[in-house]
């Protein structure tokens, strides 16, 4: 079944959840996205880093919700840094000129040495 | 209005609103017959009453008759010494025979009795009973004589006389006024019977001649009726010479020429609804997007006059990369005029690929028109064939305007003409002796241009002066810089305002450009289009059974079969990585928006793909996707602006950005008989961001 394609793993780093996803993010699995991420600060995390690196295929749905993690997060003066993010939907994130609207990082040491770092201007 | 086939429909005619009516037969049958009766009782008891009084007189003088017929018999009794021995009998056999008699005496000059059935009486003073009245006299009484009543017997009294004037005594006969009373009630009930059945025969005489008289009324009331319904067909029938007869010829005439008029209307619109159609069908017929090959654009535009017109031109791809370009102007207008322009795109669509010059398509065209045309109907034509290979253009002329080659090397603008004879102007050789091939060898930046009368030949307003030949080369020098499209467009509306408002002709151009580098290829996906839009669905059907098929239920589980097929294709496995995963994702949205779109809470519809090669290289080709569900109109869905920040936290909408941005060139055919379809084409090079789609 589709919706299980995905799976995600959560892991705490200090105040930092990073979420392991691998599979295909498609409407179903960005649901379940939502829910990891929503459990993960009712946790208590701060931030949050979402590894991308096994996900190949990301639909609109699945990069519609980063969008609104990313809002979110910013309510919350929290950050979410999308790191390992592959071609193709990195390809895709810049056709649509989406990436000033999100942090991307190449990979999750990166990702998390980014969050040490001030969050750069919001951009919009 | 007349339907698709021609039938009459239009709003139905009211039903009539029914006022009560009153037949107009039977109130006058019913006046009549109650005249009739109210006559006919007046008269009976009119009658009745004569009757009666002449009853009781008749019954008066009866009696008297009788008591003088009695004095005359007591007379000659009176002078025998026993008159009672002939008076009795006599009176007794009077009274039996007349039992309604109370009395009858024969009394003698003293008042005796001496003659009376009964003899007990016989001697005995008798009188009339005093308290009697005297009857009005309505019968003749000799002197002497009376008539008395009381409430019991109506008297008699006769004097006997002796001729001479002796008076010897009185006769005297009494009648029981009961009889009279019973005679009276007889009569008066043999009277009511006639006067009854008299009044029924008149009531029924009556009302069956007011019903013939009155026939013409319920004809009358009959046609109209139908006429109310709508049913002008029928003239009623005048059969009397009355007013009513005048008045039902007047209603006839009057439905005679509403019906005449109704019928001119309907041909009216009939004759404007098939205007309509053939306009249409001559619109359908030219093209609706421009060509591209190679580095060539090729745009046409079309102007009709205010009625269908006789100009048409086509643009179309032939074997071997190369482009034909016709023109034809008929000199004819009206229906004619479009008949002739539609069989002429018939002929040529069959034609063109096996006639390789243009003057064999023309020659061709001729020797299967001619015979068709009326005399006098003639057809000038251009056809050109496009080589973007050798960068050549070969044309041939029928008679048509000047081609127009603007140079940008010296920025001068040639008349290249050939001389040929119109179409239908001579029939025999002349015509195909007199047409040649010319060829024409353009580089970058030049533009040609042809074009019909309409366009050089435009009166100006004011003074009817023409637009010119001259005007039209300046205008094209000064424009050739711009995209075919909008050159036209420029020429277009430069006449316009040369002509005022009032168009005399149909007005055509057609503009080939050759720009200096190679063009975006839409020509491509238009022509898939365009052969769609000429192919019926069993030839879309085959010709696409021959190409790479994928067909899937409409579930968002089967949809991720996509990406296996389309890497599977030799054109997407021939893509780059991040290309293909790009054109991955394109499709992939696709599919789910029609899945969820276009099948909505169903998971039973399907979804099929066809990868349809179309030219040599690996990515030449379409994408078609078609679906049975409802139709979802990419181009009818705005992008989300995701600069908005309170967009960006609603994430939606994002489906839509990406088949926009992603696809270079998406077209959406819905309810063909086909169902509904998306024409995708994908070339990685020019994928752009959203800022500069144009979709």
């Amino acid at each position: 079944m589709s919706d299980l394609d995905l799976t995600i793993a959560t892991e705490r780093h200090g105040d930092t959840a990073v979420l392991t996803l691998a599979g295909r993010v498609d409407v179903h699995a960005a649901a379940r996205l939502r829910d990891a991420c929503r459990q993960a600060l009712a946790d208590g995390a701060a931030d949050l880093v979402l590894d991308l690196s096994r996900v190949p295929f990301v639909s609109s749905t699945g990069l519609g919700t980063f969008l609104v993690l990313h809002q979110e997060q910013e309510q919350r003066g929290r950050r979410v840094v999308y790191a390992g993010l592959q071609p193709t939907p990195r390809h895709v994130l810049e056709v649509l000129n989406l990436a000033p609207y999100l942090e991307l990082a190449d990979d999750v040491p990166s990702a998390m040495a980014r969050l040490e770092a001030p969050a750069p201007v919001p951009a919009g | 209005m007349i339907d698709g086939e021609g039938r009459r429909t239009g709003p139905a005619l009211e039903a009539p609103r029914t006022r009560p009516v009153v037949g107009m037969r039977l109130i006058v049958s019913g006046v009549t017959a109650g005249l009739v009766a109210l006559a006919m009782v007046t008269l009976g008891l009119l009658a009745l009453h004569s009757s009666r009084d002449l009853l009781t007189r008749e019954i008066q003088n009866r009696l008297l008759l009788e008591a003088r017929n009695l004095a005359n018999l007591g007379a000659d009794a009176l002078l025998d010494e026993f008159p009672e021995l002939v008076l009795t009998p006599l009176i007794r056999e009077m009274r039996s025979r007349r039992p309604e008699l109370a009395v009858a005496v024969v009394l003698d000059r003293d008042g005796n009795v001496r003659g009376s059935d009964d003899p007990r009486a016989l001697n005995r003073p008798w009188s009339v009973p005093a308290a009697t009245d005297s009857v009005s006299a309505g019968v003749a009484l000799a002197p002497g004589e009376r008539l008395r009543r009381d409430a019991g017997v109506l008297y008699a009294e006769v004097p006997i006389q002796r001729t001479g004037g002796h008076l010897l005594g009185r006769a005297v006969v009494g009648l029981r006024r009961d009889y009279l009373a019973g005679l009276l009630a007889q009569t008066r009930r043999k009277l009511l019977l006639l006067s009854a059945l008299l009044l029924a025969l008149g009531l029924v005489v009556a009302v069956l001649v007011m019903r013939f008289l009155l026939r013409p009324v319920q004809d009358l009331r009959e046609g109209l009726d139908r006429i109310g319904r709508g049913d002008l067909e029928t003239p009623m029938a005048v059969r009397d010479r009355t007013e009513l007869g005048l008045l039902a010829e007047t209603v006839n005439s009057m439905a005679a020429r509403i019906r005449a008029s109704q019928a001119a209307m309907l041909e009216k619109e009939r004759l404007a609804h098939e205007m309509t159609l053939a306009h249409r069908i001559q619109q359908s017929l030219m093209p609706d997007h421009d060509l591209a090959a190679g580095p060539y654009a090729i745009a046409g535009s079309y102007q009709a006059a205010a009625e269908v017109g006789g100009d048409y031109y086509d643009v179309f791809s032939l074997p071997g990369d190369r482009v034909g370009i016709l023109l034809a102007d008929v000199a004819g207008k009206g229906l004619a005029g479009c008949l002739v322009t539609s069989m002429l795109a018939v002929l040529v669509r069959s034609l063109r690929e096996a006639r390789d010059t243009p003057s064999d398509l023309l020659r061709a065209l001729e020797r299967a028109l001619v015979d068709s045309l009326e005399p006098g109907v003639f057809v000038t034509l251009f056809y050109g064939i496009l080589e973007p290979a050798t960068d050549t253009l070969t044309f041939a002329s029928a008679a048509h305007n000047p081609l127009l080659v603007y140079r940008r090397r010296d920025g001068r603008v040639e008349h290249h003409l050939t001389r040929g004879l119109p179409l239908g102007a001579i029939r025999g050789p002349a015509f195909a002796a007199s047409l040649h091939d010319e060829t024409v060898h353009l580089e970058p930046g030049d533009v040609v241009l042809q074009y019909t009368d309409g366009i050089n030949e435009a009166p100006r307003a004011a003074d009817q002066e023409e637009f010119g030949m001259d005007r039209l080369a300046a205008l094209l020098a000064e424009s050739a810089h711009l995209p075919p499209g909008e050159l036209l467009a420029r020429i277009q509306a430069t006449v316009g305002r040369w002509q005022g408002s009032g168009q005399m002709d149909d007005q055509t151009l057609v503009a080939i450009s050759r720009s200096r580098q190679p063009v975006a290829c839409p020509d491509r996906t238009a022509r898939v289009l365009h052969w769609m839009r000429n192919h019926t669905a069993e030839d879309i059907e085959a010709g696409l059974g021959r190409a790479h098929h994928l067909a899937i239920p409409s579930r968002l589980a089967d949809v991720q079969r996509v990406e296996a097929w389309l890497r599977g294709l030799p054109a997407v496995a021939a893509l780059g990585e991040e290309e293909q995963g790009v054109l991955v994702q394109a499709v992939y949205e696709l599919c789910a928006n029609i899945a969820e779109h276009g099948y909505p809470g169903r998971d039973d519809g399907t979804i099929e793909l066809w990868w349809q090669p179309t030219g040599e290289m690996p990515l030449d080709g379409h994408l078609l996707l078609r679906d049975e569900g409802l139709r979802f109109d990419l181009g009818a869905w705005p992008s989300p602006d995701l600069s908005d920040p309170v967009v960006r936290a609603r994430g939606r909408g994002l489906g839509i950005l990406m088949l926009k941005s992603l696809l270079d060139e998406t077209k959406y055919l819905p309810n063909t008989g086909l169902g509904n379809l998306n024409l995708l084409r994908y070339d990685p090079l020019l994928a752009v961001a959203p800022e500069e789609t144009t979709v």
